[in-house]
């Protein structure tokens, strides 16, 4: 689980396909592990939020993160957008099923300007959108500042993949960050990692925010663990949906992949496994 | 002006005008004749005609409820907890949306959990809005191994909201004919247990000492059966005629994440009693060292290894049975 491939938010560059709904299910189930290992919605302001009225979600997938909010807080009005319609229409039929008027979600591409009007919200929020091409970043930063009001915070969190004791299941992570090199999405010189934790505060610091400050949080899916289950379930179907992403960017082959991924699944199951994986959050003010 | 003191008074005042009459009647899919029997007493309607009648009187809305409330018991309630629910009484068509196209893209070795994850998720968020606790469960037939019938059906998938886990599967068992979840597999229709607590009831599919209420529906496709949905609610009476339609509707879709060969006729099938949770329990945390023992032992590809691995613990549970219940197959 908590993958960063979110194919809505990647900009074209797909995992496996975006429009299905199977897809859309593993993204909400990343959304509540990722709230739940990082704890809580807003868990460096200790999940207070008050002073908070209007908040935009920016590559919210299917909703899940701006929904909790929204259920939480009926008096927060949250906005959500992504670039796929379909991710927001399902959206919407989750927020209208659950009765959430205070939720709404547009169709938005956040590597043009956004159609929202100067500062306009208290808290911009963007959670593993980590794999737009690298150079979105700074406009998608200046646009930020612009919607936010005076004082309001923006929130960054991305994810880097796994970290294992299995032989195979670094294997099939080693051929992720060497296939999203190839597609310009890594910030790793050496294709080792996705390097994006890395770049954040920077991002924030370049575009002019201040008091930008960053948390970690890190989640345990050894075996035996809570999470465990949840990330085997999770890799279990994403490493075989991948498989053809993998072997069309050049950086396996099929017989490679499925040997890998038949060991991977015994790995995963033995008492000795070991696994983490660390959220990092960096957020700053508008002047 | 005189005030109706019973809905059928209400209802003759307001059929008086024949264009009125013509547009009530054409509303509720009837002939006039028939409302205006139903105005003189002489006959009673059904009761999803009375939620129309109730639609095409939006102005006599309240007292309309009220006055049906008088003779028809219970109905005031119901109505109040179908307007609490708002629209959520129907499947939104992006979920349909959403389940048929992934469907027709989604690896069929993956079809079954990532369906089923997805329409459990979209059940629960609409079956228990107000997060009041609810658990949803999908158990499937086991294939049959040498008696040639369906003799369990094992706890596969399922989603809950506090004070359940927000994943059922880890805790999942073996179910038969002792359980809600079994019984349906027999009377082929839904099933509710408004009460838990007060009645001597089949033992709930899902253990939890909160379980108040839970419903059953059994999974089918031309007439064969897969399995079948179970939720569950720490609320007593929560499976109302509107909640239960969208249940039936959600076992409707899951349907669609079965392959063809998951589907069993009901003389396939002759489910055993199976052993409460506790007995399970030693058999069932076995099943990873099972699975790694067929793959490195056996040289078995591991999907196989998963597959055999359940089959061996289902037959030492219905022995398990056998010895210590002596209890025969109704």
């Amino acid at each position: 689980m908590a993958t960063p491939i979110e194919p809505s938010k990647s900009n074209n560059m797909y995992f496996s396909d975006t429009e299905s709904g199977a897809e859309m299910a593993r993204l909400i189930d990343q959304d509540h592990l990722i709230t739940q290992g990082m704890g809580g919605l807003l868990s460096e302001r200790n999940n207070d939020f008050s002073g908070i009225r209007r908040i935009l979600d920016i590559g919210c997938g299917p909703g899940g993160w701006a929904l909790e909010i929204a259920f939480a807080h009926p008096e927060i009005e949250i906005v959500g957008f992504d670039i796929s319609q379909t991710m927001i229409d399902y959206a919407r039929a989750r927020a209208q099923v659950q009765g959430l008027d205070n939720a709404s979600f547009y169709v938005m591409d956040a590597t043009k300007p956004l159609d929202f009007p100067d500062s306009s919200f208290d808290l911009v929020n963007a959670r593993t959108i980590g794999f737009f091409p690298t150079t979105v970043w700074p406009d998608l930063m200046r646009e930020c500042m612009r919607i936010l009001r005076s004082g309001g915070t923006i929130r960054l969190t991305e994810s880097e993949w796994g970290f294992t004791n299995a032989p195979a299941t670094e294997k099939l992570q080693g051929m992720f960050y060497r296939a999203l090199k190839a597609g310009g999405r890594s910030f790793s010189p050496d294709a080792r990692r996705h390097g994006i934790t890395t770049m954040l505060a920077g991002f924030l610091r370049d575009a002019g925010f201040i008091n930008v400050r960053q948390k970690a949080h890190v989640i345990d899916f050894s075996a035996g663990t809570e999470a465990h289950a949840g990330f085997y379930k999770d890799w279990r179907a994403v490493y075989k949906t991948s498989q053809s992403f993998f072997i069309n960017m050049g950086v396996t082959t099929q017989e490679e992949m499925d040997q890998a991924y038949e060991q991977m699944l015994l790995e995963m199951m033995q008492d000795d496994f070991r696994g983490i994986i660390y959220f990092l959050t960096a957020w700053g003010e508008k002047p | 002006m005189h005030e109706a003191e019973t809905w059928r008074e209400l209802l003759r005042s307001s059929i008086e005008n024949v264009y009125e009459r013509q547009r009530i009647a054409s509303e509720l899919g009837i002939n006039p004749a028939t409302l205006m029997r139903w105005a003189n007493g002489e006959s009673a309607p059904r009761p999803e005609k009375l939620r129309r009648l109730i639609d095409a009187l939006p102005q006599q809305r309240e007292r309309l409820i009220e006055l049906l409330g008088r003779e028809f018991e219970g109905f005031s309630a119901m109505m109040q907890d179908e307007e609490r629910q708002g629209e959520s009484t129907v499947i939104p068509s992006e979920f349909y949306a959403r389940v048929l196209h992934t469907r027709s893209n989604t690896l069929q070795s993956l079809l079954l959990p990532l369906l089923c994850d997805l329409i459990l998720q979209q059940a629960l968020e609409q079956l228990d809005p107000d997060r009041q606790g609810m658990a949803i469960m999908v158990s499937t037939c086991m294939p049959p191994s040498t008696s040639r019938k369906v003799r369990s059906l094992r706890e596969r998938f399922g989603r809950g909201t506090p004070p359940w886990r927000r994943d059922l599967a880890q805790q999942a068992i073996f179910l038969g004919v002792e359980s809600l979840a079994g019984y349906v597999i027999g009377s082929m229709h839904l099933e509710v247990n408004q009460n838990l607590r007060d009645v001597q009831s089949r033992s709930p599919g899902y253990r939890g000492p909160w379980e108040e209420s839970a419903a059953a529906v059994p999974i089918m496709s031309m007439g064969k059966v897969a399995g079948s949905l179970l939720v569950s609610s720490t609320q007593s009476n929560y499976f109302l005629p509107a909640r239960c339609e969208i249940i039936e509707s959600y076992a409707k879709l899951i349907a669609l994440a079965f392959a063809p060969e998951d589907f069993y006729e009901l003389e396939q099938i002759e489910l055993s009693f199976l052993p409460p949770y506790e007995a399970q329990q030693p058999y069932l945390s076995g099943f990873q060292k099972r699975v790694i023992a067929l793959v490195q032992q056996h040289a078995m590809p591991f999907i196989e290894a998963e597959q055999t691995a359940w089959q061996q613990i289902e037959a030492e549970l219905l022995q398990y049975s056998l010895v210590n219940n002596h209890q025969e197959v109704p």
